[in-house]
């Protein structure tokens, strides 16, 4: 009995001083899930998160000026910096996942297209509103804040009439691509989401809606990219 | 003495209890709101948990049998072994439910069927092949050591599924570091893990293998002489060198590996049957098992590897004037050789119950200590019916059965007869001292 309570005093203690020294980020993340779930468009609390949709809503606008996926890397880049300094700049290693290491992961896939392939995989011309045909993005690496790569990926979609029929995605080397995507391809082809509410995604709605496939979100991260970079070239 | 003994176990528990919150600590400092933000999510957050509970009980589990001498010392093996066995059934239900959760969590997540996803689980993630693998050998060491089933198998059989278990866990462990939101990402996370699993290894290595290993060389324990005692009943004398320096005392007992073709992979735990001396240890065993032919055909010479001594079944427990020794068939063995322990200030009696005349293995040695130094020796032969173990049966041989100290050895009904016994007849637990055979088998 008195030794079942040492076990308990040891467990509480030694939470207790972790989580004193490096409180969990669990609050500081559901600041970003709100202002995601509300999109770009609705007003945010919170300055950090607005910030963040700020920055990721700036690369899409950046991509489309060009038709090849160029780089918005010095843009994304400073916005990433200042947000790093606002949190204790020691978390940025341990915390990866959590809201600030979200947001420094995303600008490090956004603004590292992997291999450059630009190839213009389109096969029909944009004509009007209601773009169709297929359309291929560059290839993005699905990379981790600590420089793992897991893989650069690249999507295909098809366009009917401005809208995403389908949503193809490829990793190489595919160490869990098809594991990923099963969960990405249709969330990004389902009839529910028009360009528009493509187009306004946040990083962390995109997280938000793929994170329970545990462990992707950098290649969603990436797959995201590429589907913007499809949309840029589909003049969208 | 006690204070330092009881230090040293409050010392184990203390670290064991900080293992477990580090261990929560990293769930908790990488989960995040989106990751319970969905049914389904919540579902694999549990999952995850489970795992590393699971896991982190599973390595508590190994380590507590794995004979680390000071624990051992302090805390009894019987007891570490109790422990083990409490502990054990939690960590596989835990795992068992990290599988489920986690196939249910991601086959609805991804809208397919279970069996779908358990193989893109097993194919998309690094190291899941293993990590299955290990789950079927973990379960499998569990399913057999479930009282029911682990009394339809042999103890070599049962023994051999266990020591799958090391395997299980070592498989396990790369999925974990490779596919664990609380590790990727979060190298300080990861490097406690990978800590944890090192000092488990180190720990087993040292003390389940190397000590063991250096001692028996060290002492040089060989098989001198194989001599029948009974219906099958065989005592194994041994001969070694400087076997004072164990420290063993009689009623503990040894694990025993003897290195003769066949038997060398397995060993068996057995009660000293006699006091030791510097030169000779003996043990007396009835064939139970497969084992059987085996022990009787040991040639001497063999070469024996040992761990122990355990056990806490020892004379200086002993807090009366006046000590009972119950013991049941083959179970007198260890009682045979306290009773050389105890001092001559002692009185004894010694009840030895065997189901017919021949059973009453040790006899004459039984009878001549006790003519020695004055213990009595009743013989009760025949059916439990015959001698019910109640504190008023025990009364009758014994008049001050309820003012003495108790030690009871073999099977576990009778044990568990004689525990009723003396609770019934009011003796406190501190001078009730069992030795169930079943305890032994870790």
């Amino acid at each position: 009995m008195k030794r079942f309570l040492y076990i308990v005093t040891g467990a509480i203690g030694s939470l207790a001083a972790i989580l004193s020294i490096t409180p969990p980020q669990f609050g500081g993340a559901s600041t970003g899930a709100t202002s995601a779930l509300g999109g770009a468009k609705s007003s945010t609390s919170s300055a950090a998160a607005s910030n963040a949709a700020a920055a990721t809503t700036a690369t899409p606008a950046a991509a489309a000026s060009t038709p090849a996926a160029s780089s918005p890397a010095p843009v994304a880049t400073t916005k990433a910096t200042t947000k790093k300094k606002k949190k204790t700049t020691k978390k940025t290693t341990t915390k990866a996942t959590t809201s600030g290491g979200t947001t420094t992961s995303t600008t490090t896939t956004t603004t590292t297209p992997a291999t450059t392939a630009p190839a213009p995989a389109a096969s029909t011309p944009a004509a009007s509103s209601g773009v169709s045909g297929t359309f291929t993005g560059a290839a993005y690496d699905a990379a981790e804040p600590n420089g793992r790569v897991w893989g650069s990926v690249s999507v295909t979609i098809v366009l009917k009439n401005g809208k995403v029929v389908s949503s193809t995605g490829s990793q190489s080397p595919s160490s869990r691509g098809p594991y990923a995507f099963s969960a990405l391809d249709p969330f990004f082809a389902s009839n529910q989401m028009t360009l528009q509410e493509i187009k306004a995604m946040t990083t962390s709605s995109v997280i938000s809606k793929t994170l329970y496939v545990g462990g992707v979100t950098y290649s969603s991260l990436a797959y995201w990219s590429s589907v913007k970079s499809a949309l840029a070239k589909a003049g969208i | 003495m006690a204070i330092g003994k009881r230090y040293q176990a409050d010392t184990a528990s203390i670290v064991l209890g900080v293992g477990l919150g580090i261990t929560a600590a990293i769930y908790l400092e990488s989960t995040t709101a989106y990751d319970w933000s969905t049914f389904y999510g919540k579902v694999l957050e549990i999952s995850r948990i489970c795992a590393l509970l699971g896991s982190y009980l599973a390595l508590v589990g190994l380590v507590l049998v794995s004979r680390i001498h000071w624990i051992e010392k302090s805390v009894g093996h019987d007891r570490l072994v109790i422990w083990h066995r409490k502990l054990g059934p939690y960590s596989l239900y835990l795992i068992t439910a990290h599988v489920f959760f986690v196939l249910v969590g991601y086959a609805a997540t991804e809208r397919v069927k279970l069996g779908v996803e358990l193989w893109r689980l097993i194919t998309n993630y690094p190291w899941m092949l293993p990590a299955t693998l290990g789950f079927v050998f973990f379960a499998a060491a569990g399913i057999t050591s479930y009282k029911k089933a682990r009394a339809k198998m042999s103890y070599e059989t049962w023994w051999t599924i266990h020591l799958y278990t090391y395997l299980a866990v070592a498989l396990s462990f790369m999925h974990q570091v490779l596919t664990g939101p609380m590790f990727l990402g979060h190298p300080l996370n990861k490097l406690y893990w990978q800590l944890l699993y090192i000092a488990a290894a180190i720990i087993i290595i040292t003390w389940r293998f190397a000590i063991p290993t250096i001692r028996s060389l060290r002492h040089n324990l060989r098989v001198e002489a194989v001599v029948k005692e009974g219906p099958g009943v065989y005592s194994i004398i041994m001969k070694g060198r400087n076997l004072d320096a164990l420290g063993a005392q009689g009623g503990q007992f040894f694990s025993w590996r003897f290195m003769a073709p066949r038997q060398w992979w397995i060993s068996h735990p057995y009660s000293l049957s006699a006091a030791p001396t510097n030169d000779y240890i003996r043990v007396t065993v009835k064939s139970l098992g497969d084992h059987s032919d085996e022990v009787r055909d040991l040639k001497p010479g063999t070469r024996v590897f040992f761990e122990g001594p355990y056990g806490t079944f020892v004379a200086d427990k002993a807090t009366k004037g006046h000590v009972v020794l119950i013991g049941g068939g083959v179970g007198i063995t260890p009682l045979r050789a306290l009773l050389e322990e105890f001092d001559a200030t002692k009185e004894i009696d010694i009840i030895f119950r065997a189901s017919t005349e021949e059973d009453l293995v040790l006899r004459k040695e039984l009878d001549h200590i006790a003519d020695g130094r004055g213990a009595r020796v009743h013989y009760l032969v025949g059916s439990r019916k015959e001698h019910p173990m109640s504190a008023r049966y025990i009364s009758k041989f014994v008049p001050a059965f309820r003012d003495s100290d108790v030690y009871v050895c073999g099977p576990s009904p009778l044990v568990d007869a004689v525990r009723d016994a003396a609770h019934e007849a009011g003796i406190p637990k501190n001078r009730f001292h069992d030795e169930a055979f079943e305890f032994h088998n870790v």
